[in-house]
């Protein structure tokens, strides 16, 4: 018996110790010893990668979800007709050309000799096929919005096709490179495209381990030339913590969404290398100004002017964040540089507070959802707030409950990430600031019947500059009338393991590409 | 007997028939939308009638006993529905989930059964000795230390600084180690609590005495006479960890990267998929009841005092 309970005692005490003793050298000198044992046995490397992912994909039909953990996936075997490429423009992937035919119709030409993973050819009715069964109510996709807006699909002949919308709409180019609208087989889709998907993407479904694994395998036959990894594994790690051991271990080859106090950690390993980047995704307080004292614009003035929004920057998201005035980040079309906005200053604040008659203490809400940084930007909030005569009480639910507390009209302010997922500032600036949208994401209850037209205008103009243009001007009304305040821009993050080579990532984690990749 | 065990299962029926409205309840009572939370944190810039369009597709724009005898009816047919977020089969999510939940109930219970008992056993033999204090103090260890921690720090120690083992995932038999140790643990403490004190009553009883008197050797008082009797108990709490394990041991899959059965359910329940917490709440109480009915026959073949006529 004591023998059985020694060294379980023994390997507990040893394990406490090592945490306690801070633990990184030791794992790093084992690390390096491994990976020079590893690299003296091997050859030609195995082209084969492990990838850590956060959560599950509840699917493998992209129609079917609108949830990053899909589309990461979803990514590598299918593709769309137009791709964002990591600087920013729309290339083509599978539609090779697209000219405006009129006011609300363009032409896409297609990608010839392209065949899905099942043997069907790519063509003119693949893609009608795919973007109706998209927006089909039976098809139950929460993506349908992205294509809500497209009134008829038109096979001209086999490789070109007419999409036409309701009304002119500019931005249509820019949905057709997000991840939902995902040209599939029309023969697959008769079956269970969840599990077993066909596509023209550069990787095939090799196997899907529900909660476990997705492994994906070259495509031979991709038109774009078959990819130099053999095989990429992508492991559900739901513990950020797992993750990161996982890839200290050298087990996995890549993680996402690191942590702000791991870089150094990260770094430190010869092996590992950890990469910020700027995405599609802000970070931003709304006013809801229907009633109620953040009706009054001195009130929104000056709170705006009481957050120190750069010293958030600098202190609390440790480098992970970069500060900005406009809506959408600069990395997306229709971002506004150097938009002036409020400027730090409490003492202004309280003065302005105090000449448009506000009596202090007022108290006011603050809606977040759960999340390390939410919680943490909004008390830090409530603290500055309290310098100028602001009770701020900060009520942090989950997501579900965030959503409902802020869908009626007795909100006060809230706190909200967003992502500008079509890379086309009209996704978000429509969202949060037409009238039209009162109920859904304008929880502001903004509205400008000015900004209503130029929002509308923007939408009917081809013209990149005059679009340009049209957002500078909304973008500016909207630092006049404060509807919301944005704080910054959070970075994206991953680390890898040096040996993975080429991979690419356009903007977020889930439009990762890998189709330059390559074991070194 | 049979007829006792066909009774207990007509009972499970209103268990079930209460779980599930409960869950069902509890969905519509908490906070929160749930079309929302279904459609989650990325899908933005949806219109009102984007977000209504959906609501009414998943149903959930009708009275929510409508929607519940749907349910029950589909229910009754062996049809758990589909899921919310992926519109795939339910039964098949808690088919896949079950294999890596149910392997890791067995390889760890197992594994506690037999160091608990044994540890119990010493505690109890040797009571307010040296050994006693050193198992008890095991126990105090494996019950107060949080299960996440210790997960923790047996990955950190045989993953990273031994390299012995894999971190996480599945996959092989290696990969199953540190998960059950970690579960094992908290149960040895558990299983090793219960023998040694229900065997220090049994050894206080007056058949333990006379058998003593009669000369009958130590070792045969103490594993033929005393534990055959402080074993219901034992088998009690073996039967209660049987089954709660079964309905997943979340924070052990998470930190494992396990695909259980419990990471399913939290899962399910953060993204407000309906469909898919009824089925693995309804599934999870199916199992715990046929689990308690096992152990409650297993009594009789313990103590032939119990019968069930």
């Amino acid at each position: 018996m004591k023998k059985r309970v020694l060294p379980l005692l023994l390997a507990l005490s040893l394990a406490v110790l090592s945490a306690c003793g801070g633990g990184g050298g030791g794992a790093n000198n084992q690390n390096q010893n491994q990976n020079q044992q590893n690299g003296g046995q091997t050859a030609a490397p195995e082209q084969v990668i492990t990838i850590a992912h956060s959560g599950d994909p509840t699917t493998l039909d992209p129609h079917k979800s609108f949830n990053g953990y899909v589309f990461t996936v979803t990514n590598q075997i299918y593709e769309t007709l137009l791709y964002r490429a990591a600087d920013g423009s729309l290339q083509p992937r599978l539609a090779t050309e697209w000219t405006p035919v009129d006011e609300t119709t363009w032409e896409f030409k297609l990608r010839e000799g392209v065949k899905f993973s099942d043997g069907t050819p790519f063509n003119a009715e693949a893609v009608k096929f795919s973007l109706e069964r998209l927006a089909d109510p039976e098809t139950k996709g929460p993506g349908a919005f992205i294509v809500n807006m497209i009134e008829e699909i038109t096979v001209v002949d086999d490789h070109t096709v007419h999409i036409r919308t309701e009304v002119p709409f500019t931005p249509l180019l820019a949905h057709l490179s997000h991840p939902v609208t995902a040209i599939v087989s029309p023969t697959a889709a008769a079956g269970d495209l969840a599990k077993e998907p066909a596509g023209t993407g550069p990787f095939l479904l090799e196997d899907w381990k529900a909660g476990d694994s997705v492994t994906l395998k070259a495509n031979p036959d991709y038109w774009g030339g078959k990819p130099r990894l053999e095989r990429v594994v992508l492991r559900v790690i739901p513990e950020a913590g797992t993750q990161l051991t996982e890839l200290k271990a050298g087990t996995v080859d890549l993680i996402t969404g690191v942590q702000p106090e791991r870089f150094d950690e990260i770094e430190s390993d010869p092996q590992l290398s950890a990469t910020k980047f700027l995405g599609w995704g802000s970070m931003f307080l709304g006013f809801n100004m229907k009633e109620g004292p953040l009706a009054t614009p001195e009130v929104r003035q000056a709170i705006a002017m009481a957050i120190d929004r750069q010293g958030i920057v600098d202190t609390l998201r440790q480098g992970m964040a970069q500060f900005g005035n406009s809506l959408v980040p600069p990395t997306v079309f229709g971002s506004v540089e150097n938009l002036d906005g409020p400027e730090y200053d409490p003492e202004g604040a309280k003065a302005l507070l105090a000449q448009a008659g506000v009596t202090t203490p007022l108290k006011l809400t603050l809606n977040t959802f759960e999340g390390a940084e939410t919680q943490q930007i909004a008390q830090a909030i409530q603290a500055q707030l309290s310098q100028i005569g602001i009770d701020l009480e900060v009520v942090v639910t989950d997501y579900g409950a965030f959503a409902e507390a802020i869908a009626q009209d007795d909100h006060g302010l809230w706190l909200s990430s967003w992502g500008t997922v079509t890379m086309d500032a009209d996704y978000t600036l429509w969202a949060l600031l037409h009238s039209q949208q009162h109920g859904a994401d304008n929880k502001a209850f903004y509205a400008n019947p000015q900004v209503d037209q130029w929002l509308e205008e923007a939408r009917l103009t081809p013209d990149d500059a005059q679009r340009q243009a049209l957002y500078r001007q909304i973008q500016e009304q909207v630092m006049a009338d404060l509807p919301y305040l944005n704080l910054y821009y959070p970075l994206s993050s991953y680390a890898k393991n040096d040996r993975l080579q080429g991979e690419v990532f356009p903007f977020a984690a889930i439009n990762l590409d890998l189709r330059q990749a390559e074991v070194k | 007997m049979l007829r006792y065990a066909a009774r207990r299962l007509l009972l499970v029926l209103p268990v079930l028939l209460g779980v599930t409205l409960l869950v069902f309840l509890l969905f519509y009572l908490t906070p929160g939308d749930p079309t929302r939370a279904i459609l989650g944190q990325e899908a933005q810039g949806l219109s009102v009638e984007d977000i209504e369009q959906l609501r009414h597709q998943l149903g959930l724009d009708r009275p929510w006993y409508e929607q519940y005898l749907d349910f029950l009816g589909n229910a009754v047919r062996g049809d758990l529905g589909r899921t919310f977020r992926g519109d795939r089969p339910v039964a098949g999510e808690i088919a896949a989930r079950f294999p890596t939940t149910l392997r890791l109930t067995v390889i760890s219970l197992t594994v506690a059964a037999v160091v608990g008992i044994p540890l119990g056993v010493v505690g109890a033999v040797r009571r307010n000795r040296w050994a006693d204090h050193l198992v008890m103090l095991i126990a105090l260890l494996g019950v107060s230390m949080p299960t996440f921690w210790v997960g923790i720090m047996l990955m950190q120690l045989f993953a990273l600084e031994l390299r012995l083992l894999p971190p996480s995932g599945t996959g092989t038999w290696r990969h199953m180690v540190l998960p059950a140790a970690t579960v094992a643990l908290a149960s040895i403490a558990f299983i090793a609590r219960m023998t040694r004190s229900s065997l220090i009553e049994a050894l206080r009883e007056d058949y333990i005495r006379t058998a003593r008197a009669k000369g009958v050797a130590e070792r045969m008082v103490v594993f033929r006479h005393a534990l055959r009797n402080a074993f219901i108990p034992v088998l009690t709490t073996l039967g209660l960890e049987f089954g709660s394990l079964l309905g997943g041991a979340v924070v052990v899959e998470s930190v494992f990267s396990l695909p259980g059965l419990g990471r399913l359910t939290v899962d399910a329940i953060k993204g407000r998929d309906l469909p898919l917490i009824q089925g693995s709440i309804l599934f999870v109480a199916v199992v715990f009841s046929l689990v308690n009915l096992i152990v409650d026959l297993g009594y009789a073949g313990l103590d032939p005092r119990i019968r069930y006529d």
